[in-house]
């Protein structure tokens, strides 16, 4: 058999079978759209962990932060520190949003806002953020997975194509699993990805430079540079790296597919303990930095896009087809089962707040549902457009999409800390701190400042301003003040 | 109370965001890291203790 066969032929295998396993699973649930998008509030404990760990570490944790390190280095570090800064953050947050959400019947991030803001274009309005920014997204899942199936294919067959097939297997994976399906999957998922994991970041440092400490002393000699961050003012330099950890630690559990995870717990200490303990999977990616800086020594020269290659180059290279089938296994279901979860939070939102609240179609349950799935494949081919048109890396896919998911976040946490927060005010703000992101897409932003962060300032500045000036008159403020 | 659960709140989050600017350098290496990576990774895990002990004076477990 050949290498692309052998590899291929793996990848193959294993998406099938993490497709029936999650079929199996969650055969004789009932389709209502409760227990389709938020699971019917009843995960426990070890279930939300690996719902949350099956849609937060992804393609870009597996590909993109090794690519980051490979390419630049030391603001690869950010990825450590966003993700506990946002569990942190999420320890207070997420069981207060959890609590409204069941009191008050919510099902998604904009009924959230419609709710406590009392407004429908409001809710409108920040669906259609959620919407647009998440097309990116996808499309880093998307770009992960054609990386992958181009490497295990050792160069012999069309990967544009391969990608179009794997995102029908997805679409029909959502179809029929739902959210529960997406938390089994990522069972399978997590074992094989930290396998995976541990094998780049460990035996390919050791088997190359003897020790990880050896591969550090190598860098040290031709890339000193690189192993810490630039001065202020520089691009990606420790300005950038700050407000980037602000914004996307703030940012972290803002998308619909965070809502839709919270709304899924079974009670409020179950999300608790899951931000006690979820940084400690963080650990994970110290390791893909060791694959991404082996690799940046072993097969130095990647430009671009391309640098998201790095250590899968590696072992391609340097070992045999059956290693690189399973590797680029985990990394294929560590692009399919995050994409699962997000596709389905964010046609949740699509069908329910834009087509429902905005337009006042596909109401009733089954309607719902429907719509549901058929947006599902709307954003995943919008996904594929954007991924045609726009060659990024797999970071620059992620800074997109929290520059606009994380404007999201004042008028969450000012729905419970400030009463007299209005709908008028969330709105200005969410619409300024877009319009600073677009104005800074085209000029570099000062001080090398992230632009999504300046966006937030701006936000938060023009929803208090505005809130003053407008006046709310709402009673269901008060299912909101009890949260702390 | 509410001065102690403010501060295993905030240190964490500092530690990880302004504080990266002033450790940002190559040594002294520990296990092999450099020691801006050392400070971060040791964050990393210090956070969970940090946010148990939280639940701890909240009185939640």
């Amino acid at each position: 058999m050949s290498a692309a066969g052998l590899a291929l032929g793996i990848v193959a295998l294993v998406i099938v079978a993490t497709i029936l396993f999650a079929l199996w699973s969650s055969w004789h649930v009932h389709t209502s759209p409760v227990e389709f998008i938020v699971g019917g509030r009843s995960f426990g404990t070890v279930f939300l962990w690996l719902l949350l760990a099956g849609e937060v570490y992804t393609s870009f944790t597996f590909l993109g932060a090794a690519g980051l390190a490979y390419g630049r280095g030391a603001p690869a570090y950010y990825i450590l520190a966003y993700g506990t800064c946002g569990y942190v953050i999420g320890y207070f947050l997420l069981p207060a949003i959890w609590r409204v959400g069941k009191e008050r019947g919510l099902l998604t991030g904009p009924d959230f806002f419609i709710d406590r803001y009392g407004s429908r274009t409001l809710g409108v309005g920040i669906a259609l953020v959620q919407l647009v920014f998440m097309i990116p997204y996808v499309t880093l899942q998307l770009s992960g997975l054609q990386t992958l199936l181009a490497l295990a294919g050792y160069g012999t067959f069309d990967a544009t194509a391969a990608v179009g097939v794997a995102f029908l297997l997805i679409a029909l994976f959502v179809f029929s699993a739902g959210l529960r399906g997406t938390a089994w999957a990522s069972v399978i998922k997590d074992a094989l990805v930290l396998a995976a994991v541990v094998f780049a970041g460990i035996a390919l440092p050791l088997h190359f430079f003897g020790s990880i400490p050896g591969m550090f002393a190598h860098l040290r000699a031709a890339h000193a540079a690189m192993l810490t961050l630039a001065p202020a003012g520089a691009p990606n330099g420790t300005v950038w790296y700050v407000s980037t950890v602000l914004l996307t630690g703030i940012g972290f559990f803002m998308g619909p597919q965070s809502f839709a995870a919270t709304y899924s717990a079974r009670s409020e200490s179950v999300l608790r303990r899951n931000a006690v303990f979820l940084p400690l999977y963080q650990v994970v990616l110290l390791l893909v930095f060791f694959a991404g800086f082996s690799a940046l020594l072993i097969v130095p020269g990647l430009k671009g896009a391309k640098v998201d290659e790095s250590f899968l180059l590696v072992v391609q290279r340097f070992y045999p087809p059956w290693v690189m089938g399973l590797v680029a296994a985990a990394g294929a279901l560590a692009a399919l089962v995050p994409a699962s979860a997000l596709l389905l939070g964010t046609a949740s939102v699509a069908a329910k707040n834009v087509l429902g609240d905005g337009l006042g179609l596909a109401r009733s349950d089954s309607a719902r549902v429907l719509a549901t799935r058929a947006f599902v494949l709307v954003i995943a081919v919008l996904a594929l457009a954007l991924w045609l048109f726009e060659k990024q890396t797999l970071v620059g896919l992620l800074l997109i999409v929290y520059n606009g998911i994380t404007q999201a976040a004042p008028g969450v946490v000012s729905a419970f800390v400030w009463r007299r927060a209005t709908a008028w005010g969330v709105g200005a703000g969410v619409a300024g701190g877009i319009a600073t992101v677009i104005c800074l897409t085209a000029t570099p932003a000062p001080w090398g400042v992230n632009p999504g962060f300046l966006g937030l300032l701006v936000n938060v500045v023009l929803l208090v301003a505005v809130s003053i000036v407008t006046k709310s008159s709402l009673d269901s403020t008060r299912a909101y003040r009890r949260a702390d | 109370m509410k001065v102690l659960r403010a501060t295993l709140v905030l240190v964490p989050i500092l530690a990880l965001t302004i504080a990266v600017p002033f450790v940002n350098h190559l040594d002294p290496t520990v296990f092999g890291l450099p020691f801006v990576l050392f400070w971060v990774v040791a964050w990393v895990f210090a956070t969970p203790a940090c946010l148990w002990l939280v639940g701890r004076v909240e009185g939640r477990w």
